[in-house]
């Protein structure tokens, strides 16, 4: 038979896929520990969570638009975007709850012009997002003349429903990280629409041919990009309590390299939201893991690219054996 | 009443005139080869009836309606299923979601709608179960089955979920010798049950194997439509390539 030798072994190594994530954050927990024991203080574990968490809820929305086949780098600019409209919205006596649903509205409703603009105009998406990513940076550098947006007091409680305190310092948008991992993943594993999913990023054509609309799925992944971007967004603002122009800037770098430390192929059709979820936190403990040995700030920048080349080479190279080209 | 009948097809991509006014015809439970030299246009023929193209001129009938197929789901639609091997499965996933693709079978929970795999799973395995080429697991994805493996699950999804016209394309090309007898036999064995097939192939001795009736194109006409007591194998080979002289 001419069935490929390696199936079984592979199969066991992707069954377990996300294995590859937690021998890393294993190893960076060591690694950190041993150089600085406060890294695995109870406090310093709960900044590296709400870290993740910001970053995670990026990648949750992200990883679904690469599962389904495309790239979406705009999300650092609605990262940022988002949570400005919002603000200057509560400033401008819009109630606090209309004017987040506003924002939210906006940051899926950009990613639906995202996803029909690639579809329809098949166009890259890379190249689509790239541009929007340019534009609503833009956008964001014209409504702030390039000063911080404070958080209106008319705004503070509805962003601490998503990026607020509880207990001694834990902030619900670690909850709502985790929330959204399990919702990821019953969506990918569980339901009609993410088999739809993984067809459309793995064969589009014949997802086509067996009725699935893979434009509308790939749109539709698009506007879970934008909507989580935006929440990640306001939950950051809760935290900050402002909104730097710059915020989110490389978020997109970030996001990626975390969904495809997880697993996801860059190519589309595979991927996994407990293994986005453990690239979040990867990243997010090798950022804070770096601070605490006092490694110069742009060490995470070269390490999150080596990493991102290295987990898609590993990853190429699975789907190598997986699909033989 | 035949199964599938197109009209006076022409096709054309810019200055290359593919199809020149081709009629074309297959009735119920039939198994017709569809032959001729490279560039014949069979390929285009096929893939206008199977909605991946448009005809320029011309008119198809299926099931005794004008059919106006603009996407291949429309035909799909209708009951066409084609089996080329990397435009009917996504190689990332288990046959058991390429199976039920776009007709996932669901069960409520509560108010939700999740998959059934219990379902989806057995379904599958009845389903390719006994079609002479063993596939050992559901859950193993495309990609790691051989062609003939491949076409199994295909046509095994096609027959299972009533399709009324299987369409082959070099079914044998890329499978193992050993194989290329199980796909033979089930070529057979799909239109005992009166599905129809429509096989494109080059190799002459294996569609004439399996099926009943021979059309030849030569670049873009419809230069023979025989019955298989009408001609050889030899004499096909004459048609498609006339010897030099």
């Amino acid at each position: 038979m001419a069935t490929n030798n390696n199936g079984p072994l592979i199969l066991k190594y992707l069954r377990f896929k996300e294995v590859g994530g937690v021998v890393s954050l294993v190893a960076i927990f060591g690694i950190f520990g041993i150089m600085n024991p406060q890294f695995l203080s109870l406090g310093n574990l709960v900044t590296i969570s709400t870290v993740a968490a910001e970053l995670g809820l990026v990648t949750m929305g992200i990883n679904l638009v690469m599962i389904s086949g495309e790239f979406d780098l705009s999300v650092g600019s609605i990262f940022a975007l988002t949570p400005i409209i919002f603000a200057l919205l509560a400033k401008n006596g819009v109630p606090a709850i209309l004017a987040v649903i506003i924002a939210l509205a906006f940051a899926a409703g950009q990613g639906i012009v995202n996803g029909v603009v690639t579809t329809k105009g098949r166009i890259p998406s890379f190249i689509t997002t790239l541009g929007t990513q340019w534009f609503w940076r833009g956008v964001v550098l014209a409504v702030t003349g390039g000063f911080p947006i404070l958080l209106p007091s008319s705004g503070k409680f509805i962003a601490e429903i998503f990026g607020g305190r509880f207990g001694p310092n834990m902030r619900w948008s670690s909850l709502w990280f985790v929330g959204f991992t399990f919702l990821f993943y019953f969506i990918l594993d569980w339901t009609r629409y993410g088999n739809w999913i993984s067809a459309s990023g793995g064969n589009p054509s014949v997802a086509d041919a067996m009725g699935v609309e893979s434009w509308k799925i790939k749109t539709s992944t698009f506007m879970i990009s934008g909507l989580m971007a935006g929440l990640a967004g306001i939950a950051t603002f809760a935290r900050f309590r402002i909104v730097d122009p710059s915020l989110g800037v490389e978020m997109e770098l970030q996001a990626i390299t975390a969904a495809v430390i997880g697993g996801t192929l860059m190519t589309g059709g595979y991927g996994s939201a407990f293994g986005a979820f453990l690239g979040s936190i990867i990243l997010a403990s090798l950022n804070n893991g770096l601070i605490l040995i006092g490694a110069p700030a742009y060490w995470y920048q070269a390490f999150v690219g080596i990493i991102l080349v290295a987990a898609a080479l590993s990853n190429i190279r699975i789907k190598k054996k997986l699909v033989g080209e | 009443m035949s199964l599938l009948e197109a009209k006076g097809i022409k096709k054309s991509f810019g200055a290359v005139d593919a199809l020149k006014g081709v009629d074309f015809r297959v009735e119920e439970g039939e198994v017709v080869g569809l032959l001729g030299d490279n560039g014949a246009g069979k390929s285009t023929l096929i893939k206008i009836i199977a909605g991946y193209y448009h005809h320029d001129e011309g008119h198809i009938f299926f099931d005794g309606k004008e059919v106006n197929f603009n996407t291949p789901r429309d035909s799909h639609n209708a009951g066409i299923e084609v089996v080329y091997q990397d435009l009917a499965l996504v190689g990332l996933m288990p046959v058991w979601r390429n199976f039920f693709l776009g007709r996932e079978v669901c069960k409520k929970v509560g108010p939700l709608k999740i998959l059934n795999k219990h379902e989806m799973r057995n379904v599958s395995r009845q389903g390719l179960r006994g079609l002479g080429i063993e596939i050992p697991s559901v859950d193993q994805a495309v990609a790691f089955l051989s062609g003939g493996q491949r076409q199994t699950v295909a046509v095994g999804r096609g027959v299972h979920f009533g399709a009324k016209l299987l369409i082959l394309d070099e079914p044998t090309a890329a499978v193992s010798v050993r194989e290329t007898e199980a796909i033979l036999s089930l070529i057979e064995r799909v239109s005992e049950k009166g599905i129809s097939v429509v096989l494109v192939a080059h190799n002459i001795y294996h569609v004439y194997r399996v099926a009943t009736r021979f059309v030849v194109l030569d670049h873009g006409e419809k230069v023979a439509d025989v019955s298989k007591d009408e001609v050889t194998p030899e004499d096909l080979i004459k048609i498609i390539a006339p010897p030099l002289n």
